[in-house]
């Protein structure tokens, strides 16, 4: 039986509609590209665990002939030298070592096979593999196959019997030796991001001296953009300042005039983008990105992450360049648009959405959708599905099971076809032409079953016919299932409305930020006299913002404290500690959480919040601890991320990232860590040494809008008294219009005829 | 308040509530009442609501006036609509076939119930209060009447006080024409019309039964109006002089209805003991209802004690024939034909009421099934003449009888759970109590506030279920056919010699407590096998349900246990001045009780009477004293009980005179119960129904040994129409 592993869907491509123009290409390629590599590179060694691959739990290998894939794979700057594969496995006593072995494969080629010997049966043993490099390309399948027999009589092929395991902390060494690239703008965004990576991506960040707030903005959406590409991978953005950093890949956002760590920049003639080799390591390039003026290098910016299909050559100056239109509210890329039906086409390919066996691969649609949806009282999120199967020759079990993540929603039953003979009644089940039956139906997701990231599995499970002995199986690839392209789901019935402060809307969306894709309703405020550290804080946090909605920051604002009031119309993303951030001190009162240096304190009682909460039926989360339970002094490496109205304007949230010193890595480890991103919740998230404690806040805002009578009974919902004594002065109003009636009714009926 | 000072058409309020405002109010009322029907609520908002509304309901409950009996009924509409919306838009999602059978049965009760709650409202908005109106002064100007009084089978004795009292009625003798409709064709009551010199009509045959009888005896006689009561009912002499007014007042009047008044206990009374202590199954009726209806000029004919326009009637073809029912029938004829009713709730004849449960039983099968037969062939729904709120009256009157079915649901809709573990509501017990729980409490309360002087809470429920299973045939078979049936006597006038347990009338209950009480056994092995299961709450709403049922059933099994009936003439509390001659001596003394056969008296003086001494009875009426014979029966001091001995038509005319025919006599008697305590009135119930458990297993061990006991002959229907 082979594994289930989960397939990294690449990013949908950045749909993008605007028009550059390039002109000016650069045809002079460096002068000084680098000689070739070293033929006799020492190389560098990685080691990854199956774990570090992707396969998050132990192979179980069953049947008489089981499969499992570990997907790796290489960068392409990088060439393997040689490689190997440290195997921990297990296998089951009861094969019979003759027949039986384990076959190690790399992209379909064999590299061993491993004996069965029954004396080692059942124990846990090691084994090292030396690979063959030259089967190793860009996207490579390690795949382990069990041939396993336990009798040489008719046997059960599916036989409990049949099992070999293999640890998922086996290794897989890899020693590589840089391939030097050419400068060309047109292979980006490698070498920078390289989509065969699936480590954490790191990127240094080069500026001339501390960046001003245009430059900011260009490098927000350089990082963004990079974040964007990243994804799950996660994107840190480390920053230098006059310096380059010693090797590795960076970015380069500089005025002319300026030399960034030294750096020589090329002649400057308007918004430019280059690729160029490190100065100081022949084998990694600087990507720069360069203007005579701020707003040239945001043209610049924004061509390297809108334009980037357009680009070539090693230079390009861009000449003249179409500004991009704003975004709408909720159309990020990566989001499920909320305003139609969406094809689930556009959301996988085909591919994905066909599956072929007895034992299946699941059909996953990654589903992000957008955080403030609201499902308060709703039947659910629709689906209109449509799928495919091969119909099982009798009823039987077989079904197709429904899940969002590992939650279950429906088990759907695949009925068999009716009579072959029957042509009527094969024209009245519509079975297709390639024999497969289609059916339609309407599923209602519980909106409840979602976060802002989820997939929505298809699972086929076809009873496979229990064969007479020694009879041949029907063969596995006989039977296939598929999910219509056709099929739609449709959020454009659900509001947008949601109770803020929602901090897991913000670790696992970005929002409310994200809301507009390119940010132009937020605005960073920095701390005072913020450094190289806060600047880098500021662009892994913009990075993880494009990760989620798969669009560049193009429109982010950034300020000082100073400043604030001239963006009080926006949402905030605040920074610093309370020694460089003012806010911190001035918004005491409008926080859930303030400290003054040695303890938190919460400037709200909380019992009151409680009390307030069950009279006034403030619906929210009351499954987190509140701020009443926490009393703690503050510990150093605290990170204290705090989500409150903003006090500025109604409406608008402020998101407090406080930290004593600029050293945010443990809200990012926390942020990429998907366990623990479930704990980030509420209106405060302290992250103190790998741990995340969150908090539910006093004070409930709501963000969005409801259609009238939605957002009638919303409110009604939540104030039972108001309903109550507006029904009791209902009855009275009621009471006094009846009698105001019915009084002269019965006058007249008392009323005697005058004769 | 009076009528006129209601009627009075200004007020500062009023004044101010021009039609624009009001206008605008009703649309104010209409939207926030649809918000508060739909507005969904979590479950602790939802109590915190309830409980708002409840204390709302209490307060409003102690506020006398109109206004705020009409806010009670507004508020208790919009909790129970609230609930019904909930219920059919949320809990109807039903996982298995038998939830779903289960279920179903479950709602088409509550929506039965719903819509009987809001109709009731409906008809008690205003209760007119009508008063009556005074006749010409000059007594030529009187119209001329026929006074029919129809019997079957019923004996000379019970309809003998019935004609003298006609007799007695205050109208020119040239314009009053007393019939008595012999259906039975007796020489006995041939004689006695003679003798008394009332008409005796008979026919030739007995088609149509009582309505054919009167449609036949109007053949003969050419009075302005007809006045007609049943055999048993003995007008007052001031009856025609209150009926009558209205009639001069309105040219359109058609009848004048006025209520009927039982002297004796009917057999829920006496088996309960709650005669003259809890309202009785009529007084609802007639003490509310019927005064109701005639604000919307829906009230309607109920057999007896009620006077027609001839020319009406006349109109549309004299007494419906085409149902068992027929006084209601021929009430909606007339609506149609655009004629109005009246209604005066004065008690101004009295009667005795049904004598055995069977009996009772028996006449509103017979008035179940013809409501539903009228329901069925001239619905009120359709056809001309009538206003919405007549239909709406009338539809009410029709639907209370369909109770059959949705009251045996509730009796067993616990059941469902505690045996077969259907959910018939597809929502948490908590949730069902947390929206049930107002919409019961409200609709009671309500109830309670509107109806309190006229029917106690809790009761009806008792009513209802003794007559379930019994109308539960009828009404759907009238519905199917309205052919269908025979046609069924109401036994009165009978004499329960020893008490016993009609084990066959029980039988339905008996039948329903057996299945309430395995209910309770069943729910004991839920709590104790799978009470970790987590339904606990469900096990104990359905126990709790069950154990009120149970309560319910213990009463009507109460209601079946017949109690001894000592005297075949029921006494009748009266103080009026006699004076007894013995012995040549004359004492003073004053009535206490009296009975056809007899009188209990004070005297003012000794006497020296003892058992067995006759007497002369002297009663004085208009200045004038007659003598009537009489003998001790049992003397104590001065307190004496006489039997009359045997007395002529003279005499017995006087006695009736004096004492049933009194204008006064009924109406200090009748609506004047306290308003419902529901707690209290629940423990009486409760009390009540624990003793008709207590002698449900007496008679079990009895009947061990010896069988239920029959059915004593002598209890047998006599009957009449």
């Amino acid at each position: 039986m082979g594994i289930r592993i989960a397939s990294t869907r690449p990013l949908p491509a950045l749909a993008f509609a605007l028009a550059v123009a390039l002109t000016g290409m650069a045809t002079a390629q460096d002068a000084a590209a680098p000689p070739p590599a070293a033929a006799q590179a020492p190389g560098t060694s990685r080691t990854a665990t199956f774990t570090q691959l992707g396969i998050d739990y132990p192979i179980q290998l069953h049947g008489i002939q089981g499969d499992a894939g570990v997907p790796f794979s290489v960068r392409s700057d990088e060439v393997v030298q040689s490689a190997s594969l440290h195997l921990r496995y297990a296998y089951s006593p009861a094969l019979i070592p003759e027949t039986s072995q384990i076959n190690v494969s790399v992209n379909d080629v064999l590299v061993t096979s491993i004996p069965t010997p029954t004396a080692d049966a059942g124990k846990t043993l090691e084994r090292d593999i030396v690979l063959d490099p030259r089967s190793i390309t860009d996207y490579n399948r390690l795949n382990l196959r069990l041939i396993g027999h336990y009798t040489r009589d008719c046997e059960d092929p599916d036989h409990t019997s049949l099992w070999a395991n293999v640890a998922n902390d086996s290794e897989l060494t890899l020693v590589t030796t840089p391939l030097v690239l050419a400068n060309e703008l047109g292979s980006l965004p490698l070498p920078f991001f390289d989509p065969r990576d699936v480590r954490p991506l790191e990127l240094p960040f080069v500026f001339a001296g501390m960046p001003d707030h245009a430059t900011l903005q260009s490098a927000a959406a350089v990082s963004s953009w990079f974040g964007s590409l990243a994804g799950y991978r996660g994107a840190s953005f480390p920053v230098s300042l006059d310096s380059l950093p010693a090797d590795g890949n960076a970015v380069v956002l500089a005025i002319a005039g300026t030399s960034p760590g030294g750096l020589t920049l090329p002649p400057i003639n308007g918004p430019t983008l280059a690729v160029m080799t490190h100065p100081q390591d022949p084998n990694r390039k600087l990507l720069l990105v360069l203007g005579r003026n701020a707003a040239e290098l945001q043209t610049a910016a924004t061509a390297l992450t809108i334009g980037t299909a357009t680009l070539s050559g090693a230079t390009v100056t861009i000449t003249s360049f179409k500004d991009v239109s704003p975004r709408k509210p909720y159309d990020a890329p990566n989001w499920i648009p909320s305003d139609r039906p969406v094809r689930f086409g556009e959301l996988a390919t085909e591919r994905d959405l066909n599956v072929t066996g007895y034992n299946p691969d699941v059909v996953r649609i990654n589903l992000q959708l957008p955080p403030d949806l609201f499902a308060w009282r709703s039947d659910g999120i629709p689906v209109d599905l449509k799928y495919r199967y091969t119909p099982p020759q009798a009823p039987d079990q077989s079904r197709l099971s429904v899940d969002i993540n590992d939650a279950f929603v429906a088990a759907l039953p695949l009925p068999a076809a009716p009579a072959p003979d029957s042509l009527l009644a094969r024209w009245n089940a519509k079975i297709g032409s390639d024999g497969s039956l289609p059916q339609h139906t309407t599923l209602h997701l519980p909106a409840y079953l979602f976060s802002s990231r989820s997939q929505l599995r298809f699972h086929y499970y076809f009873d496979r016919p229990q064969a007479a002995a020694c009879k041949p199986q029907p063969g596995n690839d006989q039977v296939h299932g598929a999910i219509d392209a056709d099929s739609t789901i449709d959020l454009s019935g659900m509001p947008h409305y949601i109770a803020m402060p929602d901090l897991a809307a913000f670790g696992n969306a970005g929002f409310p930020f994200t809301r507009t894709a390119d940010l132009s309703d937020t605005a960073v405020i920095l701390p005072d006299g913020a450094g190289a550290d806060d600047v880098s804080n500021v662009l892994a946090l913009l990075g993880r913002v494009g990760g989620s909605t798969g669009y560049p920051a193009l429109r982010v604002s950034f300020g000082e404290a100073a400043q604030v009031q001239q963006f009080a119309d926006k949402d905030l993303l605040v920074l610093g500690s309370k020694r460089n951030q003012p806010l911190f001190t001035q918004w005491e009162a409008s926080m859930p959480l303030t400290s003054d240096g040695r303890s938190y304190q919460f400037p709200v009682s909380d019992w009151v919040g409680r009390a307030m909460h069950w009279a006034s039926g403030d619906v929210r989360r009351d499954d987190l601890p509140t701020t009443a339970q926490l009393a703690r002094n503050v510990a150093p490496g605290d990170i204290a991320v705090i989500g409150f109205e903003s006090p500025l304007a109604k409406q608008r949230s402020v998101v407090a990232v406080m930290a004593d010193d600029a050293q945010l890595g443990g809200l990012f480890t926390a942020l990429a860590s998907p366990t623990l991103i479930k704990t980030v919740q509420g209106s405060v998230a302290l992250i103190r040494a790998g741990k995340v404690e969150s908090l539910a806040g006093n004070s409930t805002y709501y963000v969005g809008k409801l259609p009238p009578l939605t957002w009638l009974r919303w409110f009604l919902s939540r104030h039972p008294l108001l309903l109550a004594f507006g029904s009791i002065l209902l009855a009275l109003l009621a009471a006094w219009l009846l009698r105001a009636a019915l009084r002269p009714l019965a006058a007249r009926r008392l009323r005697r005829d005058t004769h | 308040m009076t009528p006129a000072e209601e009627a009075a058409p200004r007020s500062r309020l009023q004044g101010f509530a021009s039609a624009p405002i009001r206008l605008l109010g009703w649309l104010v009322v209409i939207a926030a009442f649809g918000i508060v029907v739909v507005a969904p609520l979590p479950i602790e908002q939802q109590l915190m609501f309830s409980v708002v509304l409840a204390v709302a309901a209490i307060w409003l409950k102690r506020i006398p006036g109109r206004l705020t009996a009409l806010a009670m009924m507004a508020l208790s509409l919009a909790v129970s609509s609230r609930y019904m919306y909930w219920r059919l838009t949320e809990t109807l999602q039903m996982e298995t076939t038998l939830d779903a059978i289960l279920g179903a049965g479950l709602v088409v009760a509550e929506v039965y119930a719903f819509v009987i709650l809001v109709l009731g409202y409906f008809q008690v908005l205003w209760p007119l209060g009508r008063k009556p109106v005074a006749l010409p002064v000059d007594r030529a100007d009187w119209p001329t009447i026929d006074v029919f009084i129809p019997t079957y089978n019923e004996s000379l004795q019970v309809v003998r006080p019935t004609v003298l009292a006609a007799l007695e009625l205050d109208w020119p003798r040239d314009k009053i024409n007393i019939c008595v409709l012999d259906d039975g064709r007796r020489d006995e009551f041939r004689r006695f019309c003679e003798e008394v010199g009332v008409t005796h009509v008979t026919r030739a045959d007995n088609r149509h039964a009582k309505a054919g009888n009167i449609n036949a005896a109007l053949k003969n006689v050419r009075g302005e109006f007809v006045a007609i009561f049943d055999c048993d009912h003995v007008p007052t002499r001031s009856f025609l002089q209150i009926a009558m007014g209205w009639f001069g007042a309105d040219a359109k009047l058609s009848l004048m209805q006025m209520p009927h008044y039982f002297f004796s206990p009917d057999p829920f009374e006496r088996n309960l003991h709650t005669f003259g202590i809890v309202p009785n199954e009529g007084e609802l009726f007639y003490g509310l209802l019927q005064d109701g209806n005639d604000l919307w000029n829906a009230t309607f004919f109920c057999g007896s004690c009620a006077v027609m326009r001839r020319s009406a009637l006349d109109e549309v073809g004299g007494v419906a024939i085409e149902t068992v029912t027929e006084d209601a029938h021929t009430a909606l004829k007339m609506h149609r034909a655009g004629y109005n009713s009246a209604y005066l709730a004065i008690p101004q004849a009295a009667g005795l009421a049904t004598e055995s449960l069977s009996g009772h039983v028996g006449q509103r099968i017979r008035w179940a099934r013809g409501m539903a037969q009228i329901f069925r062939i001239d619905n009120p729904l359709t056809g001309p003449g009538l206003s919405i709120a007549q239909r709406l009256c009338y539809l009410n009157a029709m639907l209370h009888f369909f109770y059959g079915l949705p009251r045996l649901i509730y009796l067993t809709a616990p059941l469902a759970f505690l045996f077969f573990g259907a959910h018939v509501i597809h929502a948490s017990a908590v949730m069902i109590m947390a929206m049930a729980l107002p919409h019961i409490f409200h609709a009671n309360i309500t109830n309670s506030r509107v109806q309190g002087r006229f029917r106690h809470l809790f009761w009806n429920e008792v009513y209802e279920s003794v007559l379930a299973w019994y109308i539960l045939r009828p009404t759907f078979a009238a519905l199917v056919n309205p052919k269908l049936g025979s046609f069924n006597v109401t036994a009165k006038g009978g004499l329960i010699a020893e008490g016993y347990f009609d084990a066959t009338i029980a039988r339905p209950y008996l039948f329903l407590l057996m299945l309430n009480v395995a209910g309770l056994v069943a729910a004991g092995f839920r709590l104790f096998y799978f009470g970790e299961t987590g339904e606990l709450a469900t096990i104990w709403l359905n126990v709790a349900w069950t154990i009120y049922n149970i309560v319910i059933l213990g009463a009507s099994v109460a209601a079946a246990t017949e109690t001894r009936q000592v005297r075949d003439s029921h006494r009748t509390t009266l103080d009026i001045p006699v004076t007894v001659y013995a012995n040549g001596v004359a004492i003073p003394g004053h009535s206490i009780d009296f009975s056809t056969g007899g009188m209990a008296l004070q005297l003012d003086q000794d006497s020296a009477l003892g058992t067995g001494a006759t007497l002369e009875l002297g009663l004085t009426r208009r200045g004038e004293e007659r003598r009537l014979p009489a003998s001790v029966v049992h003397r104590y001091d001065r307190r004496m009980n006489i039997a009359f001995g045997k007395l002529d038509i003279e005499q017995e005319s006087w006695l009736v005179a004096n004492t049933f025919a009194r204008a006064d006599i009924w109406a200090s008697r009748w609506g004047h119960h306290e308003g419902d305590k529901p707690l209290r009135t629940f423990a009486h119930i409760t009390r009540v129904s624990l003793a008709g458990l207590r002698q449900l297993a007496v008679y079990t061990v009895k009947s061990a040994t010896q069988g239920f006991r029959r059915k004593p002959a002598n209890a047998a229907p006599t009957g009449k129409e």
